[in-house]
C-alpha cells in the first residue's frame, strides 16, 4: 500500500478524554468499601452502582432467550467469546450504527460506545481485540448481568433464560408488534436473524458492521426508548421480586427524589427522611448505613487531613497530626460510637466485616498515636490489594517523618462534614424510575 | 474540535487485525505509574480480559499465561520517578541522564505479523493517557504497509542506544531481554519499504546529549533546501531563563525565512479585568524573533475544555512543531519541550523522541489531513499578551523533594533461581551516599547496609539467599543526604522468569483439574473460571445439604472407565496441541512443559493421583507416547524443531525412567509399556 493511500490512517493523532472505567472499589485506601457495599447489597440486591439503564435488561433477557440452544462452552477462534458475548457486539454495533450520527442521546451511558464507534470509523469488524477489555465486567452484560439474575430473568449463572423471561419477552412484544413471535417455540424471523449472526460472529471471531436487521436490532433493544408494556414489567420485577428491601427502598426513594432536589448529601437526606416512613426492617438497615457512614465520615476526614498536612513540602510527624481538628475529632469520638455500631452491625448480620474498623475505634492513648495508627492501617490495607499490593499513599520515613505521595495529596484543608462517604444505591434506583417512567 | 483525528491513547497498545501473537514490547517514559502500565497498557496489548479487582486469581493467572509466551516486556523510566509494585514477568529498567532527564515516550510493540512504533508526548501515567491533552503518532509495519526502512531503523536503532542510560548492570538480563525485542523487531525489518517516498517523508528524530545534532539540525536535513515562512510551535514548558530560551528560539529561526512569521501556543492565565493573557513563558518568545524581523503571534491553549457534555480541565502536555513553507508542511510531534534541553541546542541535552511527518504540498488532501491532528489556539492580540516565568520543565521535583533518584552506585538489583531456591543479588558501585540502608518496602528489618558493607570489605556485589519468601520487585534505598534523610526506589529484575512461581491457585492443581482444563479447549483462564465456578456450585449444594433422591443423579458418571479414559485422551490432545504450537523462548517452552499445566504438573499429578499403579503406568505410558507424537510447527524466528524436541526428550527420559521403576505391574500391562516405549522416535527420546 502506498503512504499517499494511508495518509489518514499515519498521520498523527490528538488524545481523547479517556475517563476510563474502574471496577467498584478500585481505590478504598482504607478498606472501607466492601462493608459499605454489603450493606447496599442487602438493602437493594441486584442493584450496583454503575447500573443505570434498566433498559439493558431486554436485549439480555431477548439474546439469552434466542440463544438458549447455542452451546455456551463453545467459543470463538480468539479462546474467550461465547455466543453470548457475540451477541452483546451485534446489539452495541445495531445502536452506533443507528443512532451515532443523528440521535446519540440514545447511546448515553452504552458501554463501549467509544470503542465500537472507533471501530466502525476505521472500518474494521468488532472482536474481542477491540471491544471492550474486560467485557465480561464492563460490557452491558457484565454490569447488569447480577441483576438480571435477581429478577430471575436468567438463571444463575446469568447465562440462561431465568423464569421470569417469558414475561418480560411477552410486554416487549407487547410494545413492539414487529416482533410478535419472538417468544414462540420457533421463533420469528428476526429471532432466527440474530441467531444466523451470532454463530456466524461466533465462526469468525468478530462482527461486521452492515447488517439488514440492524436499524430494526437498534429500534428494539434501544434502551432508551422503552415501551409502556416493558417499562410495566421491568418496574413490577424491580419492586416485587422476592422478600427483600429492594421494593420498599425503591418506592420509597423515587417518592423522596420526587419531592426533593438533588445535593450533595442527598443519600443521607434521604436516609433521614426514610426513617419516618420506612418498615422496621428497612428502619433498622438504615440505622446500620447510618452509623456506620458516621465512622466511614471521622476516618476519612481524618485520612485526608493527614494527606493535606503531609503535603511535601511539610515536616510532619505522626505526632503533629494531632493538632488537626478531623484527626482530633475522630480519636475522640470514634470510641464511643463503636458499641452502638457494634449493635447496629449485629442487627443486620455484618458485624464481622467490620473487624478491621473497630480496631481503629479502640481508644487510644492521644491523637498522635491514633493518627499512626490510621496510617499503619492504610499502609496494611494498600498491602493486601490485588494484583501485586498497591503502594500506600502516605510515605513513613525511619526519622517518623510522613510524607504524601505526589498525586495522592488534598489540595485544600479538609472541612470534617456529615455527608456519606459511600453510595447505597439512590443514584442507579433514580436513573431506573427516570427511565421506567416513574420519575420525571 | 469535532473535525480532529483523535484516539483514546490506551487503543494504541490494541493489537491490529491478523497480526499473529505478541512477541514482546518495550516503552520509555519519564513519569511513570507501573500500576497503570501493568493493566491497562499491558494487558491491552496481550489482550487479557480479565480485571484485577474484579476477577482476582484470575487475572494473576491469565497474565502469567500470557506473559510467558513473551520474548521481554521492559519499561525504561527517567531514574527519578522509576517505581512501583509490578508482575516481576516485565522489567522495569531506570534510566539516568547526567545533563538532563529521560523524557522520551517511545513503545515498540513487536507481533507475529507486525512492528507498532508509537511516538508520543505522553507519559505511561493514568494523567498522561488518559486526561492531558497530548499527541500521538503510531506507525504499523506490516506487510505492505509503504513506510520507510529508514524510519524503522532509526526508531530500534535509538532504542538500542537508550540502554546506554540504562542503570543497571553491564550485564543484566534486563539489557539482553531489552536487546531480544530489538532483535525480534529486526527480525521483521522486511515489512518496511526500501524505496523512498519524495512527497511524503516519515522520520523519528531523537535528541541525545553530547552528540551535537540538535532537532533543529536534524529538521533542517530532513527539510533540505526547502524554505520555510511560517512556524506554529505548542510547547507547554519553555526555558526560564531569557538568554538560554534565545538560544533556543535563534535555532527554530536558522530553520525559517528572515521576515517569517512564528506562533507561539501555550497555556495561558486570563486577566478578566484587563482583558490580557499571562503567558508562562520567556518575553524572548516576542523579543528575539521582532529584533530579528519576524512576525510573531500568541495562541491561548485552554485547558477546560468540553468532553463527554462536560467541561474538564485537560492540562496541555503535547508538544508540536509545524513548519510551512510553499512547498511542504511539516509536523514535528513528540517528546520535545520548547527548550535548550528538550532540543539539544545547548548539547546539555535530554533524551527526546519525535516523529516528522513531512509532505510536499502537491500531495492532495495532505495539508487538510494534517490539520485535524493539531491542537487549535484562540488568538490572542498582541497588546494583551503578557509574561510570567515559565514553570521549570516538566518537573515535579518541588513535590518530591523526599523521594529522589537512585544514586548510580546502587547499581543492580536481581534475583535468580539457584537450585530451587532464590538469591538475591545487589551489585554495588564505589560511590555511595552516606549511611545507606537497603530494605524490603514495609519491612523495617533491613537486607543490607552501608555497616555491614563496610565490615563485608566493600564487596561489588553480594549475594542474599532468599528461600521461599516472596519476592520484591523492588527495594527501598534510604541514605542521609545533606540535609535530611533521603530515600529512593530500587526496582528488582528476574534472571530467571520461566522459575518465577505460578500463582497459587495454579500450584495445587490435581489430576483432575488438569485434565479438565487441558480437555476443555479454551484459554486457561477460562478453564480455570468455569471449573472453579463449578467447585462453588457445588460446595452450595452441599451446603444447602438437599439429599438428591433421583438415583441418576447420584452416580458421577465422569469417573466411568470409558468417560474417564475419554477426557484423559482429550487432555493429552489439548497437551500435544500446546507442544506443537510455535514457542518463541527457551521460557515460552520451559512454561509448556514444567508450567503448572505443563507435562511434568500433570506427570507428578498422575504419580500422586491415579487411582492405582497400574493406572498410573498406563497413564504415563500413553503420555509419553502422546509426547513422541508431537508434531512442532516451527516457524520463523522462533525455536526451532531440534532445540524443542530436544527439550521434550529430557522430559521423556526422565518419565521413561519413573516408568522403568514402577514394579510389580501385570504382565500384560508391562508388555504394553515396553511397546509404548519402543515406539518412542529416535529424535525425542
Amino acid at each position: 500500500m502506498s503512504l499517499s493511500r494511508n495518509l489518514k490512517q499515519i498521520t498523527p493523532a490528538l488524545s481523547q478524554y479517556d475517563p476510563g472505567t474502574s471496577a467498584e472499589g478500585a481505590l478504598d485506601p482504607l478498606g472501607l468499601y466492601p462493608l459499605a457495599d454489603a450493606l447496599a447489597t442487602e438493602l437493594c440486591p441486584g442493584v450496583r452502582e454503575r447500573q443505570s439503564r434498566p433498559g439493558f435488561l431486554v436485549p439480555m433477557v431477548a439474546g439469552a432467550y434466542a440463544l438458549r440452544d447455542i452451546d455456551l462452552e463453545r467459543v470463538a477462534p480468539d479462546g474467550t467469546s461465547n455466543a453470548l458475548q457475540v451477541f452483546e457486539w451485534v446489539v452495541v454495533l445495531s445502536l452506533i450504527e443507528a443512532f451515532e450520527r443523528d440521535q446519540p442521546e440514545n447511546l448515553d451511558r452504552l458501554p463501549g460506545r467509544y470503542k465500537v464507534s472507533e471501530a466502525i470509523r476505521a472500518g474494521t469488524p468488532l472482536s474481542h481485540q477491540n471491544y471492550l477489555k474486560t467485557p465480561s465486567v464492563f460490557g452491558f452484560f457484565g454490569v447488569y448481568r447480577l441483576l438480571a439474575r435477581t429478577l430471575f430473568l436468567l438463571d444463575e449463572e446469568g447465562r440462561r433464560p431465568g423464569e421470569n423471561v417469558l414475561r418480560m419477552l411477552k410486554a416487549w412484544e407487547a410494545d413492539y408488534p414487529e416482533i410478535a413471535g419472538f417468544s414462540s417455540e420457533g421463533g420469528n424471523d428476526f429471532s432466527r436473524a440474530l441467531v444466523q449472526r451470532v454463530e456466524r460472529g461466533l465462526t469468525e471471531g468478530r462482527v461486521r458492521p452492515g447488517w439488514e436487521y440492524g436499524s430494526r436490532a437498534a429500534r428494539v433493544f434501544n434502551p432508551s426508548s422503552l415501551g409502556p408494556h416493558t417499562k410495566r414489567c421491568v418496574w413490577e420485577l424491580l419492586t416485587g421480586t422476592g422478600d427483600s428491601l429492594r421494593g420498599e427502598y425503591a418506592r420509597l426513594v423515587v417518592d423522596y427524589a420526587e419531592s426533593h432536589a438533588e445535593t450533595d448529601e442527598v443519600e443521607r437526606l434521604c436516609h433521614e427522611a426514610l426513617f419516618n416512613s420506612g418498615s422496621e426492617p428497612l428502619r433498622e438497615h438504615l440505622t446500620a448505613i447510618k452509623r456506620y457512614e458516621r465512622v466511614c465520615r471521622l476516618l476519612t476526614d481524618a485520612f485526608d487531613e493527614i494527606r493535606f498536612d503531609a503535603r511535601a513540602d511539610r515536616n510532619i510527624k505522626a505526632s503533629d497530626l494531632a493538632r488537626g481538628p478531623c484527626v482530633a475529632k475522630a480519636q475522640k469520638e470514634l470510641p464511643t460510637l463503636a458499641a452502638g455500631l457494634q449493635d447496629a452491625l449485629s442487627a443486620v448480620s455484618q458485624a464481622h466485616r467490620a473487624e478491621k474498623v473497630f480496631e481503629l475505634m479502640e481508644p487510644a492513648a492521644d491523637a498522635g498515636e491514633w493518627a499512626a495508627k490510621l496510617v499503619q492501617h492504610h499502609r496494611d490495607n494498600q498491602h493486601r490489594k490485588p494484583p501485586n499490593g498497591k503502594l500506600p499513599w502516605i510515605d513513613r520515613f525511619d526519622n517518623g517523618r510522613l510524607v504524601t505521595r505526589p498525586g495522592y495529596a488534598c489540595d485544600e484543608s479538609v472541612k470534617a462534614g456529615r455527608d456519606y462517604v459511600h453510595s447505597y444505591r439512590f443514584h442507579p434506583l433514580k436513573s431506573f424510575a427516570m427511565d421506567l417512567g416513574r420519575l420525571s | 474540535m469535532t473535525d480532529k483525528k483523535t484516539i483514546a491513547l490506551q487503543a494504541c497498545w490494541t493489537p491490529p487485525l491478523n497480526c499473529g501473537e505478541p512477541v514482546g514490547c518495550l516503552a520509555t517514559s519519564y513519569t511513570f505509574t507501573a500500576e497503570f502500565f501493568e493493566q491497562e497498557c499491558l494487558a491491552e496489548f496481550l489482550q487479557m480480559s480479565t480485571d484485577p479487582v474484579e476477577d482476582g486469581a484470575f487475572y494473576l493467572i491469565e497474565r502469567e499465561e500470557r506473559m510467558a509466551g513473551l520474548v521481554g516486556a521492559a519499561v525504561m523510566v527517567d531514574v527519578s520517578y522509576c517505581a512501583g509494585e509490578r508482575s516481576l514477568r516485565w522489567d522495569l529498567i531506570p534510566a539516568r541522564v547526567d545533563s538532563g532527564i529521560f523524557h522520551p515516550k517511545v513503545c515498540l510493540l513487536v507481533w507475529d505479523r507486525c512492528v507498532r512504533l508509537i511516538l508520543s508526548s505522553a507519559n505511561l501515567t493514568s494523567d498522561g493517557y488518559r486526561r492531558n491533552q497530548e499527541v500521538v503518532g503510531v506507525l504499523d509495519f506490516t506487510a505492505d504497509c509503504g513506510l520507510p526502512v529508514q524510519a524503522f531503523d532509526d526508531a530500534v536503532q535509538a532504542l538500542e542506544r537508550m540502554l546506554d542510560y540504562a542503570q543497571v548492570g553491564e550485564g543484566s538480563i534486563a539489557r539482553k531481554r531489552w536487546r531480544a525485542v530489538i532483535q525480534e523487531a529486526r527480525k521483521r525489518r522486511h515489512f518496511a519499504e526500501s524505496s523512498v517516498n519524495a512527497d511524503l517523508w516519515i522520520a523519528p528524530l531523537f535528541v541525545f546529549p553530547g552528540d551535537g545534532r540538535s532537532l533543529f539540525h536534524q529538521l533542517g536535513q530532513h527539510l533540505g533546501d526547502q524554505s520555510i515562512d511560517g512556524a506554529y510551535v505548542i510547547s507547554p514548558f519553555f526555558d526560564q531563563e531569557e538568554h538560554i530560551a534565545g538560544r533556543t528560539i535563534r535555532g527554530l529561526m536558522e530553520l525559517t525565512m528572515p521576515g517569517s512569521k512564528v506562533t507561539w501556543q501555550s497555556t495561558s492565565e486570563e486577566d478578566a479585568d484587563a482583558g490580557d493573557y499571562v503567558f508562562a513563558m520567556p518575553e524572548a518568545t516576542r523579543t528575539v524573533p521582532e529584533e530579528s524581523g519576524y512576525e510573531v503571534a500568541f495562541q491561548h491553549m485552554p485547558e477546560a475544555v468540553e468532553a463527554d457534555k462536560d467541561v474538564v480541565v485537560r492540562p496541555l502536555h503535547a508538544k508540536a512543531l509545524w513548519l510551512q513553507g510553499p512547498e511542504v508542511s511539516s509536523m514535528l510531534i513528540g517528546s520535545s519541550n520548547f527548550t535548550h534541553r528538550g532540543t539539544g541546542v545547548t548539547g546539555y541535552s535530554n533524551v527526546e523522541a519525535n516523529l516528522l511527518y513531512r509532505f510536499n504540498s502537491h500531495v492532495r488532501g495532505a495539508h487538510r489531513t494534517l490539520c485535524r491532528s493539531w491542537l487549535d489556539g484562540r488568538p490572542v492580540g498582541l497588546s494583551h499578551v503578557r509574561f510570567m516565568p515559565p514553570k521549570p520543565e516538566e518537573d515535579a521535583e518541588e513535590e518530591r523533594d523526599e523521594i529522589m533518584a537512585l544514586p548510580p552506585g546502587f547499581v543492580d538489583a536481581s534475583l535468580s533461581a539457584f537450585q530451587g531456591q532464590w538469591r538475591l543479588r545487589l551489585q554495588l558501585g564505589a560511590v555511595l551516599p552516606e549511611n545507606w540502608c537497603v530494605q524490603l518496602m514495609d519491612v523495617d528489618k533491613p537486607v543490607y547496609t552501608q555497616k555491614r558493607w563496610l565490615r563485608d570489605g566493600k564487596p561489588e556485589e553480594k549475594l542474599f539467599d532468599w528461600g521461599a519468601t516472596r519476592l520484591p520487585s523492588q527495594l527501598l534505598v534510604s541514605w542521609h543526604g545533606e540535609a535530611a534523610e533521603c530515600r529512593a526506589y530500587w526496582p528488582v529484575t528476574v534472571e530467571s522468569i520461566g522459575a518465577l512461581p505460578a500463582p497459587a491457585e495454579l500450584r495445587t492443581l490435581n489430576l483432575d483439574r488438569l485434565i479438565e482444563i487441558l480437555s476443555s479447549g479454551v484459554s486457561l483462564k477460562l478453564a480455570l473460571m468455569r471449573y472453579f465456578q463449578r467447585q462453588n456450585a457445588n460446595a452450595a449444594v452441599e451446603a444447602a445439604m438437599q439429599p438428591e433422591l433421583d438415583p441418576h443423579n447420584r452416580v458421577d458418571t465422569r469417573e466411568f472407565l470409558l468417560n474417564r479414559t475419554r477426557r484423559i485422551s482429550r487432555a493429552f490432545a489439548g497437551l500435544r496441541s500446546r507442544l506443537e504450537k510455535p514457542a518463541l523462548t527457551d521460557e515460552a517452552l520451559d512454561w509448556r512443559l514444567h508450567g503448572p499445566i505443563g507435562v511434568t504438573a500433570l506427570a507428578k499429578a498422575i504419580q500422586q493421583h491415579a487411582q492405582s499403579q497400574e493406572e498410573q503406568a498406563f497413564l504415563l505410558a500413553e503420555l509419553i507416547l502422546e509426547l513422541t507424537r508431537v508434531e512442532y510447527q516451527e516457524a520463523e524466528g522462533c525455536l526451532d524443531t531440534a532445540a524443542v524436541y530436544g527439550r521434550i526428550g529430557e522430559v521423556v527420559r526422565s518419565l521413561r525412567q519413573y516408568l522403568d521403576a514402577i514394579k510389580g505391574l501385570p504382565a500384560e500391562l508391562r508388555q504394553y509399556c515396553r511397546a509404548v516405549l519402543s515406539e518412542v522416535r529416535e529424535g525425542v527420546a
